[in-house]
């Protein structure tokens, strides 16, 4: 089924001994917008990897676009935590952007074509200005924003985020918001939060990993006080399974 | 004029001009790999890969003067221990689970024991020996440096030709892997090109100190540079300069060439980490 952008059955996943997921099931359709939430070490990123190909489920099956995840990774945009990359690498804003064109590319330089492609997405997170200082020097927010123009030069149908808003004030989380909504138009839009309690009014779908996988409605913050503290922009989970410890 | 002594003898001695040649050669080389090296921080590698050299390099010599086998020349030795130490450590890194710095140590080690091992059944090893480990310029034949010439163009040319899949392979190899490119096919490819590399290099600084000519070079082209083919070029400017530089300097002052080298990349690379506090803390 084409409408059925992620496919995610019955599956478990174990570091050697230690079982990080169990037996859990995701189905994401298409130009849904969905924040993966939970606990720390309770499976986030583990999920995510599994749907890009780079682990392979102890169990269970994947299929993202009705395809195996290694064969579907070139219709996918993937964001890591920027925390991950060496922040003392000499590169270029562009240089990294270029980075999505790289499927597209046989050997020596890039080229015109891919060079356009590449600052149309700078374009897109609001970057074209920036394209040629060193990644080094931007700020947290601005990073972020350079890894999502990244993930967009890929050309992708689906985007993955791990934590996108991560060391973001609530400014440029909204910002940040702001900009996946639009381009929830045209792509699906899946994100890793390590936020258990609230998430933006823009998430459609909420799925919450802790060892075990629920997928949750989306309720309105009712308190006045909620409100001020999270921001306007943020919604409540209703937790209906509570006895899912944590989640 | 010390200098001036320094260029009239290359006009006079041919061994002169060969280490000058080689030196400028390495520096290329130099240059490009040593740029992938620091940012990937794989010096250890290039380190334990430099030592390994030095038993293809006994090997080499051994059979060379105990079996008469002429074509065993050490730089071929050389050459042949240095590919098969950085695919046992490259295979060691992406496959075993085992230690990674574990292994290359004992790689470093054992390397080192089969050359001194093979060196010493080898009549008149000594003077080799240190030759091998401190660098000896008159070692640099013609027959090396054709042999250089050739590596230093499959390490340029593949280095260039690369340059995107290696950039994002050393930035972010899962997002490499992700637009499908061979991630392990080019970290192996980029471990073969630093044991060209430090082929290249041995002839000019010798074994014990090629890591710092591997590094300095591009350490202080790090200090100006924003991309890293920007540090590519000023590395290899930096050290065709610093080994130069050294070459003249031991040959007016009759001091070991390789040390001398080392020491003056280190002082520059002190005065320039030195100056640049000292720029920064001025405008305020």
């Amino acid at each position: 089924m084409e409408s059925d952008v992620i496919q995610v059955e019955n599956v478990s996943f174990a570091y050697g001994p230690s079982l990080v997921l169990s037996r859990a099931s995701v189905k994401i359709t298409q130009n849904d917008f969905a924040c993966i939430i939970g606990p720390n070490g309770g499976g986030k990123t583990t999920l995510l990897k599994l749907m890009l190909g780079l682990l392979e489920p102890t169990e269970g099956n994947i299929r993202i676009f009705g395809m195996p995840t290694k064969q579907a990774r070139n219709r996918i945009g993937y964001m890591p935590q920027h925390a991950q990359l060496d922040l003392q690498f000499p590169v270029s804003v562009l240089d990294v952007v270029l980075m999505g064109r790289l499927g597209h590319t046989t050997l020596g330089p890039y080229g015109r074509a891919n060079r356009a492609k590449a600052r149309e997405a700078l374009e897109t997170v609001g970057l074209r200005d920036l394209r040629s200082r060193p990644f080094s020097s931007l700020s947290g927010g601005q990073r972020q924003r350079v890894l999502i123009a990244r993930a967009l030069a890929c050309e992708p149908d689906l985007l993955l985020l791990d934590e996108p808003t991560s060391n973001l004030d609530l400014g440029s989380q909204n910002d940040l918001y702001e900009l996946l909504n639009n381009l929830n138009r045209e792509m699906t839009v899946v994100l890793v939060s390590h936020d258990v309690a609230f998430v933006s009014k823009f998430v459609k779908t909420v799925v919450c990993v802790n060892r075990s996988v629920d997928m949750h409605p989306v309720k309105e913050i009712a308190g006045d006080f909620i409100s001020e503290m999270y921001g306007r922009d943020m919604r409540m989970i209703m937790h209906e399974h509570a006895h899912n410890s944590g989640c | 004029m010390p200098m001036s002594d320094f260029f009239n003898a290359l006009t006079e001695h041919s061994f002169l001009r060969n280490a000058l040649l080689s030196a400028i050669l390495a520096s290329i080389a130099c240059g490009v790999v040593g740029t992938y090296v620091v940012t990937r921080r794989i010096t250890y590698i290039a380190g334990g890969i430099a030592h390994c050299v030095l038993g293809g390099m006994g090997a080499a010599l051994y059979f060379q003067e105990v079996y008469g086998w002429t074509w065993a020349e050490p730089i071929l030795g050389a050459l042949v221990a240095a590919i098969i130490a950085a695919m046992i450590i490259g295979l060691v890194s992406l496959r075993a689970r085992e230690r990674e710095d574990t292994v290359i140590g004992a790689l470093w080690a054992i390397g080192m024991a089969i050359g001194i091992l093979f060196l010493f059944k080898t009549p008149g090893y000594n003077s080799d020996l240190m030759s091998y480990l401190f660098g000896n310029f008159l070692m640099v034949r013609d027959f090396d440096l054709q042999v250089l010439v050739i590596l230093d163009i499959v390490v340029v040319l593949a280095g260039l030709v690369f340059y995107n899949q290696f950039l994002a392979v050393c930035f972010d190899d899962e997002f490499a892997r992700l637009r499908g490119l061979p991630v392990e096919l080019y970290y192996l490819a980029l471990l073969g090109l630093t044991a060209l590399t430090v082929v290249l290099l041995i002839s000019v600084v010798g074994i014990v100190m090629v890591i710092a000519l591997l590094t300095l070079p591009v350490a202080i082209a790090g200090h100006f540079s924003r991309t890293l083919w920007q540090m590519m070029l000023m590395a290899s400017a930096l050290s065709m300069a610093l080994t130069t530089g050294g070459l003249a300097l031991s040959f007016d002052s009759d001091l070991p060439t390789g040390a001398t080298t080392i020491a003056l990349a280190g002082l520059v690379y002190l005065v320039v980490l030195g100056g640049r506090r000292f720029l920064r803390k001025k405008p305020r």
